[in-house]
């Protein structure tokens, strides 16, 4: 599903390298997490999955297609296939629960009647069902994240991009995040997350893809290790 | 439907919450329009001058005694064919004499007999008015090479100072709208960049779930335009006062010539009002559109 062929990033008046000759496959339904120092790449990496840039060298696939030779609108819908889900939630603080879950369906220009439908359904599927009305600024890092997550897989993406999701939450909230993220990883999504949280990795038996400086270090299953 | 509402709502929204910048891009387009309209308010009075002298001005062709009557009529269509040629008169060597004489008041009948007892000296001539000022040289030389013709005049040196005084006003109006159209629009570029500075997670969070550069930047543009659109109105509404206090101040001189061919105001406020919103539509459109292209191009 996502395949990066020999895969460079360097940035605009830096020699070094951001990623350097990755080469790597991640397949339909699997969850991979992403680790590494920071400066690793990990970001670079998801970043070029979401195609906010090109790689300087190299390519990627998804779905055997070359992200490179994608026009502007079929970057749009490409990323309608894509769910992402922050560090920092990016909620929008003076919008309710409901209005910043919908915002992802209105922008798809859907009817009113099948958002409220769906937006109800996957704050279920979150766990917030009841709290439509509440605004982010009243709620806990926990629930934030799970505000975003139902934004992010309410258009039911294929893949599920997720930045340090547990990154700003304590271990009891973080591992409520992640059995959530593990049960649309169930459904199909494939995820790829980036993360620092050694106890989540080793908590939960997945792949684990290893970035130091631009390089691979390392790629199997299960625990955290660098 | 719903969605267009959305943009609206949330352009003012903006223009509200950054009351300090919207203020600033309202102000600068006001400051660029009154300075326009004072310009153009000039150009429209100049070119309101120009015309009424272009009306009033006369070309005389004279032509020669010695040819035939024919060829007198061939020029007159000759002439009445010449492109930008409004109106052609024939001035018979009688006539020419009447009108002379008549310059000469009381003293005409003795003018007139001295002239019947010498025989008329007056040539026959065509009296020609022009629908452009701008066209009389030409109309000059084609008509001076007719054979038969023996002078054209016409007020050459007014109507040439005349002419290169309003290409001058056009020109330096010209130049001084482009500069302060710039000013506008930089000012509004700034102003929408700093909303889409507050609002980059919503433009991030659009962007990611796949909607139109179009939807992202609609809201912005609508804002921009809104803003060029007030500061349009604010200056229709200065510029009607002070063009209104200027005829009333200059209706107390009634002696001032001036007065007399100052364009009337409804004539000046209409074509500046419907100037004034396109530039200030315009200008908002394109330096938030400038503004939120330039965003989305370096962040995806």
């Amino acid at each position: 599903m996502i395949k990066f062929e020999n895969v460079s990033k360097t940035y605009d008046g830096n020699e070094l390298f951001a990623l350097k000759n990755i080469q790597l496959h991640i397949e339909k339904g699997e969850f991979v997490f992403l680790v590494g120092p920071s400066g690793a790449g990990k970001s670079t990496f998801l970043r070029l999955i979401l195609k906010d840039f090109d790689p300087s060298d190299g390519k990627i696939l998804l779905n055997e297609i070359n992200t490179k030779t994608l026009k502007k609108a079929e970057v749009q819908r490409l990323r309608r296939r894509m769910g992402v889900v922050f560090q920092d939630f990016k909620l929008l603080e003076g919008k309710t629960v409901f209005e910043n879950v919908a915002f992802a369906m209105e922008v798809l220009r859907r009817d009113s009647k099948t958002i409220r439908k769906r937006v109800l359904q996957v704050l279920e599927i979150v766990g917030l069902d009841g709290m439509a009305e509440r605004y982010p600024v009243a709620m806990s890092g926990g629930e934030r994240q799970r505000v975003a997550i139902a934004r992010a897989i309410i258009n039911g993406p294929d893949i599920l991009i997720c930045d340090e999701p547990t990154g700003n939450l304590d271990p009891r909230t973080s591992f409520g995040i992640m059995k959530l993220l593990e049960n649309i990883n169930k459904f199909g999504t494939t995820i790829v997350m980036a993360t620092h949280d050694k106890q989540v990795v080793d908590a939960f038996n997945k792949r684990v893809i290893i970035l130091d400086r631009g390089l691979v270090k390392g790629d199997r299953q299960g625990g955290y290790f660098y | 439907m719903r969605t267009f509402f959305n943009f609206f709502r949330d352009a003012y929204h903006n223009i509200k919450r950054n009351t300090l910048m919207s203020t600033a891009s309202i102000a600068s387009v006001v400051a660029a329009l009154i300075i326009m309209g004072i310009i153009l308010i000039l150009a429209i009075n100049v070119n309101y001058v120009v015309k009424q002298v272009e009306e009033s001005l006369e070309m005389k062709i004279y032509l020669s005694d010695n040819i035939a009557d024919e060829r007198v009529s061939e020029i007159g269509e000759f002439i009445k064919a010449t492109p930008h040629v409004a109106t052609v008169e024939y001035l018979s060597k009688e006539k020419a004499l009447e009108e002379f004489a008549s310059w000469f008041g009381e003293n005409e009948d003795k003018l007139l007999q001295g002239y019947a007892q010498n025989g008329n000296p007056l040539p026959r001539s065509y009296v020609v008015k022009v629908d452009d000022a701008a066209y009389l040289e030409n109309i000059y030389d084609t008509v001076m090479a007719q054979e038969g013709v023996t002078d054209v005049v016409y007020g050459k040196e007014y109507v040439d100072v005349l002419l290169r005084f309003n290409r001058a006003i056009n020109m330096v109006s010209f130049v001084i709208v482009v500069i302060l159209s710039l000013v506008s629009l930089f000012t509004i570029y700034n102003t929408i960049k700093l909303t889409i500075y507050a609002r980059r997670d919503d433009v991030e969070i659009m962007k990611y779930v796949g909607a139109s550069n179009a939807y992202i930047q609609m809201p912005f543009i609508i804002e921009g335009s809104v803003l060029g659109l007030i500061g349009a109105g604010a200056a229709i509404l200065l510029i009607r006062g002070a063009y209104t206090m200027i005829l009333g101040m200059m209706q107390v001189n009634a002696a001032l010539p001036l007065s007399t061919t100052l364009a009337p105001f409804g004539m000046v406020i209409y074509q500046i009002a419907i100037y004034f919103l396109i530039y200030g539509f315009v200008i908002g459109a394109a330096g938030s559109l400038i503004s939120v292209s330039k965003f989305l191009r370096t962040s995806r």
